[in-house]
């Protein structure tokens, strides 16, 4: 036996990293994602008179928060590519160890 | 806890002073021939008139300021100093520590920049937090600089006309720029931790103005200046935080999300040929030799039977799509 219980261990070990959507990897990637959507919202400052400078003030946070949610979406869905990458990894080795 | 000037306030404020310019005027307004332009409805359209001029000091609600200040602070909360999150990333490292080689650590130092770009986005949505207390900062003063300058005013009013003997029409008017320096230098973790309370401790250098004058029109006259000073001062401080603050701080944000948008290398990629046993391999898993070409062996059957499911699912699209008979 070239592998032993070391490989299946350390495999099994990868999927709970990368199982979706219990694993630890996926459950990090929704605690990151969930504010997304509140990032996105803008209940606006109220107020009134010289709109113009104001106006351009809110509206430039506005579109700063927008670009904040998303710059972090693509970070959820760069970190959704590597843990599916790694379940990959882990099914193909749940193959490989079943053959040994 | 922070306060600030209501609009009821400063609509009562106005009006007061535009009640005591008519008084000064009174000559005017029940002799309209003496006026030089002539004012056949100068009560009502003074009373408007500063209205309007306070209602350019009410650009903001503070209270919704303050509102949005909490909100983003929770989101920032939950990304950079959230220890469940920070619970799965060390797990996450513990789950792969006995697995080595170049795509291994590939991954794993993907997970130490997605930790440190948790930590970026906290310090990205902090600066937009840093943003808002300057317009919170700016709308508060804003409102009790109108209101300074109006009760400087009536007292100027009512020392021309002979109820005052003695001078108290001075406006103590903050610096609008202070509120720049005050908000690019406040701490960051002050700035996560501190809450809306710490507008309240912001004391901003002022400008002394003296309303006063001979006659009615010269009190009016200096109003008048002291107002346009402030909606000028107001309004470049607006245009700062938008232009020269935020929309730099935009550019840097984006900066700091480059790493993460690259893709992941190749051999990291199940389906690519790139991808090695001995560039992802378990330390406890023995001698790498025999494993290797079973795992050569298996992925190229993977990628075989991923083509034949794609081809599946093809076909079922395709009759699924246009049928039989060569719809298009």
């Amino acid at each position: 036996m070239p592998t032993g219980e070391g490989f299946t261990a350390d495999v099994n070990e990868m999927e709970k990293a990368a199982s979706w959507p219990d694993g630890s990897l996926p459950r990090a990637i929704n605690k990151l994602r969930d504010p997304v959507s509140t990032l996105w919202l803008h209940e606006g400052f109220g107020g009134r008179g010289q709109r113009d400078a104001a106006y351009r003030a809110e509206s430039t946070y506005q579109g700063y928060c927008e670009v904040l949610a998303e710059l972090q979406n693509e970070a959820c869905n760069a970190m959704d590519a590597t843990a599916e990458a790694l379940r990959e990894v882990v099914e193909l080795y749940r193959r490989v160890d079943g053959r040994i | 806890m922070a306060s600030w000037v209501t609009d009821d306030e400063l609509y009562g404020a106005a009006e007061r002073c535009a009640t005591k310019m008519i008084e000064m005027y009174h000559d005017w307004v029940g002799n309209p021939d003496k006026h030089p332009k002539g004012p056949t409805n100068l009560p009502k359209t003074l009373i408007d008139s500063l209205r309007l001029d306070a209602e350019d000091f009410m650009f903001f609600d503070p209270q919704k300021l303050v509102e949005e200040y909490d909100r983003v602070r929770n989101i920032a909360t939950a990304i950079g100093d959230n220890p469940d999150l920070a619970g799965d990333f060390a797990e996450t490292d513990a789950h792969l520590v006995n697995w080595t080689g170049d795509a291994a650590t590939e991954f794993k130092r993907r997970l130490g920049m997605i930790k440190e770009y948790a930590e970026l986005q906290q310090t990205n949505i902090g600066e937009g937090m840093r943003a808002l207390l300057m317009l919170a900062q700016l709308a508060m003063h804003a409102r009790s600089d109108y209101l300074e300058l109006v009760e400087a005013t009536i007292a100027a009013a009512e020392h021309e006309i002979g109820e005052q003997s003695k001078r108290a029409a001075i406006a103590a008017l903050s610096v609008a720029s202070e509120i720049v320096d005050w908000g690019l230098n406040l701490d960051p973790k002050k700035i996560m931790t501190d809450s809306v309370g710490m507008l309240a401790k912001v004391g901003t250098a002022i400008a002394q103005y003296e309303i006063e004058g001979d006659d009615a029109d010269v009190v009016v006259d200096h109003y008048l200046q002291a107002k346009n000073h402030l909606l000028d001062s107001n309004r470049n401080v607006l245009e700062w935080v938008a232009k020269q603050f935020l929309e730099q701080r935009v550019d840097e944000a984006v900066e700091r999300g480059q790493p993460l948008r690259k893709p992941l290398p190749v051999y990291c990629q199940v389906d690519s040929p790139d991808f090695r046993y001995e560039n992802f391999q378990s330390t406890r898993g023995g001698d790498p030799g025999p494993i290797a070409p079973t795992v050569e062996e298996e992925r190229q059957k993977c990628i075989e039977e991923k083509k034949e499911q794609e081809q599946r699912d093809s076909e079922i699209d395709r009759r699924l799509n246009h049928g039989d008979k060569g719809v298009v």
